[in-house]
């Protein structure tokens, strides 16, 4: 029983080239890069909550 | 057996010569199909676009299969150090990782002057490894593996295969096949080894091609050329397009 092929399309080779060349420019991680640079990761300020007992007058 | 050289002469081939079984391809001529910096990049495109037009299905063995595999992995590992390199400040603490990479950007700067395409080798893929496990841990080059290679070697591949219009032959030692004509032996492929100087995996394609109803082989390797005068090798009919 003839099984169905794959047959090559038009224009496939630049398809695929251009794939593997945006993957291969990405940035790296940019963990890794601040952690081999020595430099830490500035924590995020999070807005804390505000502490209910300011609201209370004396 | 002929030699075909050009697109005109393949083109000519294919015009008078029934290949709708496909032809048989080795791991160069796909590698040049996948990245831009080879220097037979656009004359293998072209003639994927050939192959397109005559609607001639490509054939490798699993043997080629890993080979690609391997190179696009390696690769992919080398864009990604040198993406890394010029991340990196020179003052970094880890001077082997820092020198392993430049290593590899140099390598990759002095290939692209010769029109060659870089990629790493096993010792230097084992020891970018040990370097990134060591300075940070080994989740970091889990996950720079994963930016720059990740899934698509499962996803991506499958479309990839479906769209060069890639097919495998796979035939176990003495079998035949819809494709392998003739019984494939290990012995006739250790023999021609011998007889022709070639390397297992060349060895193992010519092998193939020789059993096999398809009349044509592309290939970036030059070798092939060398055992085209065993003229019981090959029937008259078939032809090697040599890109070069």
């Amino acid at each position: 029983m003839n099984k169905k092929k794959n047959v090559p399309q038009k224009g496939a080779a630049k398809k695929w080239s251009e794939q593997l060349k945006e993957l291969g420019n990405q940035p790296p991680p940019q963990d890794i890069v601040d952690r081999l640079n020595g430099e830490k990761k500035e924590e995020k300020k999070i807005a804390q909550p505000r502490n209910p007992s300011h609201d209370v007058e004396a | 057996m002929q030699v075909l050289r050009s697109l005109d002469d393949l083109s000519d081939y294919l015009k008078n010569h029934d290949c709708k079984d496909g032809c048989f391809a080795d791991t160069g001529f796909l590698y040049a199909v996948s990245y831009q910096d080879d220097r037979l990049h656009n004359i293998a495109s072209q003639v994927l676009d050939v192959l397109a037009e005559h609607e001639i299905p490509i054939h490798a063995n699993v043997i080629s299969r890993m080979e690609f595999i391997d190179l696009i992995f390696r690769k992919q590992i080398t864009l990604g150090a040198i993406r890394l390199f010029d991340s990196l400040k020179p003052t970094i603490a880890s001077k082997n990782l820092f020198n392993l990479l430049k290593d590899i950007r140099d390598k990759n700067t002095a290939s692209q002057r010769e029109n060659r395409s870089y990629k790493i080798d096993e010792g230097r893929l084992k020891k970018l490894r040990k370097e990134l496990s060591q300075v940070l841990e080994i989740m970091s080059w889990k996950k720079f593996c994963k930016t720059y290679s990740g899934k698509m070697l499962v996803n991506e591949w499958t479309i990839m295969e479906e769209e060069i219009g890639l097919n495998f032959v796979e035939v176990m030692d003495g079998g035949i096949s819809e494709e392998i004509t003739s019984p494939l032996r290990w012995s006739d492929m250790a023999d021609m080894m011998g007889e022709h100087g070639l390397r297992g995996p060349d060895a193992m394609i010519l092998n193939l091609f020789t059993n096999s109803r398809f009349p044509l082989l592309i290939t970036t390797d030059g070798d092939f050329e060398f055992c085209l005068d065993d003229q019981l090798l090959f029937a008259k009919d078939k032809a090697i397009f040599h890109l070069s």
